[in-house]
This record gives structure tokens, sequence and C-alpha cells, in this order.
């Protein structure tokens, strides 16, 4: 498979060594690697669904170099997160939502099925990244946040907030404690001052994370407010 | 005096501290009798009534908040505090680089510590995505922003030229 189309989401199985070789004509186990593929795009769909994300699914393809099974989506930046979504699943050991966790498990158990020197990759949003299904209970080092935003979608389940920046290549998404949820509501649409943790892919792009807390912003003149902060820290300077 | 050019305003930029403290408080004794002092004020205002952004970095804002740690930043639209995060040190390794900051000290003769803030600065200017800093300093803070491809204007640069009316 060469370039991604950036709507696709799937799976691709490879070979473990360099000297493997994996196509749809020697695949060992077809059986399995299609339940692969049906457990992934379940749990996107899964995913999609937490989030009340409409995301639809339309086509299949089977490509040959190695073996990639994946279908489109109609939301493609949406499909883009659920799908790196469900990885972070599948990569830790908290327990995932109700109907999240048991495709996340169909997933591992699919993945632990295939042959011995296959790996598994999973499309996300026109790349590739390992489709790991063993738990990692540390996760990858999380870092703090803290920009302007403006909050777009809130909701879900297990709440989380989607979000665009000027300081962010794209939006991104962070779960947010119901009582936060509630609040953020009322300021979609309207650019808030977030502090979170999260944790960003390899590209730099914010793969998860959870909002921490928000100031809202306040209306009045700016100038005005700056200077009396400004004049106020150097009149502390006399005393 | 000349009036700012809104056409000539970036959308985004960073004002050095320099600007930032006239702008704000100009009537400090030190700051009222410089006259670059009301180049700074203009241009922020201009910025703020054009709906453009300014980024501090909150290293300048550690200027503001020395003698009193426990106010609030404001925050209002057109106002960002740009933080020193994991992306603006990856900015900082990626683009500025130990060789390049000693050669900007070699030619400017700026002292260290003065070109490693510079540098900060720089890297949280190119983390909060803005065209250009705004400062008043003619000697490490331009050359240091060019190692990030960031060009440096001063506050006067947005000054538009008149036309005078018969």
């Amino acid at each position: 498979v060469g370039r991604l189309p950036k709507d696709a989401i799937g799976i691709e199985i490879d070979a473990d060594t360099v000297e493997g070789h994996v196509s749809p004509e020697t695949l060992a186990d077809p059986i399995t690697t299609l339940r692969l593929a049906v457990a992934f795009l379940e749990l996107v769909d899964a995913v999609a669904a937490d989030r009340d994300q409409d995301l639809v699914f339309r086509g299949l393809q089977v490509v040959d170099k190695c073996t990639a099974v994946f279908a489109h989506v109609n939301l493609p930046d949406a499909g883009r997160q659920c799908a790196v979504e469900a990885l972070r699943y599948l990569g830790s050991a908290a327990r995932a939502p109700r109907g999240i966790h048991a495709r996340a498990s169909a997933v591992r158990e699919a993945r632990a099925k295939l042959p011995r020197g296959y790996k598994a990759l999973a499309f996300v949003g026109g790349t590739r990244r390992l489709l790991d299904a063993s738990t990692r209970a540390d996760g990858y080092p999380a870092a703090t946040l803290s920009i302007r935003a403006t909050p777009i979608r809130v909701g879900g389940k297990e709440p989380t907030v989607t979000l665009e920046s000027a300081v962010e290549e794209r939006t991104f998404t962070l779960r947010v404690a119901k009582d936060r949820a509630k609040e953020l509501a009322k300021h979609l649409y309207a650019q808030v001052d977030i502090e979170a943790m999260v944790y960003r892919a390899d590209d730099g792009l914010i793969e998860s994370g959870h909002l921490v807390d928000f100031m809202p912003l306040e209306e009045g003149d700016p100038i005005e407010a700056w200077s009396a902060f400004v004049r106020d820290g150097f009149r502390g300077s006399t005393h | 005096m000349d009036a700012i050019d809104p056409d000539l305003l970036p959308f985004r930029a960073l004002i050095d501290t320099g600007v930032a403290l006239r702008a704000f408080f100009s009537e400090e004794p030190d700051f009222a009798a410089d006259p670059r002092t009301p180049s700074c004020v203009a241009f922020v205002r201009a910025m703020s009534t054009s709906g453009r952004t300014c980024v501090m970095a909150t290293i300048t804002m550690a200027e503001a908040l020395r003698y009193d740690g426990e106010r609030q930043f404001p925050r209002y639209r057109g106002f960002e505090i740009g933080a020193f995060d994991d992306v603006a040190a990856r900015a900082f390794g990626e683009k500025l680089s130990d060789a390049g900051l000693k050669q900007v000290q070699a030619e400017t003769g700026g002292k260290r510590r003065t070109v490693s803030i510079d540098a900060l600065i720089v890297a949280t200017a190119v983390r909060y995505r803005v065209e250009c800093i705004v400062s008043l300093d003619e000697n490490d803070m331009p050359k240091v922003a060019e190692l990030a491809g960031l060009p440096t204007r001063a506050p006067a640069h947005y000054f538009g030229r008149q036309t005078k009316l018969l």
C-alpha cells in the first residue's frame, strides 16, 4: 500500500522480518485477518458512538503489497480521532467504557491469534501505526498544555470536548469531567483558555488527554485590564 | 504623529518584554521619557482594535509578576500568554542550536544570559505560530529570531505613510 487515503480506517498485516512476505494470496490465516479487521472497525465505530460522532463506513478494499483491509469513512478527521482513541484503549490497562471494552477485547483476541511472525498495523488518517494489543500500564509521557482554544463539541457518555486552536495543527479531543463538560457547553464556539494534560503522537499531533481546567475570557477593554495588571506589579516593587 | 496602518499589521505577533511594558505602563517615568514608547502604545492598541492577536511569553509575564505573583493574568480576546511547553522545547531544539546562539553572541557581543532568554522567547514565538516578533531590541533578538526563520520588527515599522492633504 503506497500513500494511504486520509479517509481509510483499517488494518494491514505484514511480516515481522524483512525476509518475510505477506500478500493476499499467501496470507496464512485469512479468517483471523478478517476478524481483526472487523473487530478494529467495530471498535472505532464504538468509540465514534461514545463520542456521538456520525461516523459512517463505506466501501471495502483488500489491497496487495502485504495485506491491507480497510474501509472509508465519511468524516476523515473524526475518523482519525476515533481510531487514535481506539488505539489508546487497546494500549491502556485502564478499563474502557462499557461497549468499547468488549470491542477492544475482541481486537486483542484476534490480534493474539495472528500467526507467529506476523505484525498488525492500523490505518489512521493516512498513516500507519503499530496495532499493539498488549496493554501498557504506564502509557505515553504526558505533557501540560496551556493555550487558548475554542470548544466546538462537548458530549458523550464518557464526556469529551473537541477543541480547535490557532496554535495546534488540527482539532483535538480531550476527556473532561461531567461537571466541567456542562460548564464548557455554555462556551461552545467561544474562545477559552484551557489547561490540559495531553499525549502527542510522533508527528506532534495531540492524540488524547484530559482537560484539567478552563477559564472563559473576560469582557471589556483588554488594554485597560493589562495596563492595570502591569502597573500594579510595578507598584508592588516600591513596597 | 503618524498612525499605524492596519493593513500592515500581522495577524499574530509576539510582543517582546520592552514593547509590552511600554504599551501597558507608558506613564512610568522612564518609559514616558523614552521616545519609542508612543509607538509601542499605538501598535498594541491598533492590534487590539483590528482584531489581531498579541502573544506574550510567560518569561515576559514574569517581569510583571515579580513583586506580586498571586495575581491572575487578565484573559481577554486578542491577548494570549505563550507558555514554554514541550512543543516550544522541541522548536528550541530544532531551530536554535547551541552553535547558532554562540555565533549570535560572538556577532553582537551579547551576554549569554540575554541571548538565552531571547532564545526562549523566540522558541515560544515559533510554538505559538506568530508571524513575527515585535521588539525594540535591535541587537540580539533579530539575530536569534532569524535563526528560527522569524522576522523581528520595531513597533514603528507599522506606521503608515500619510499623504498630506493639499
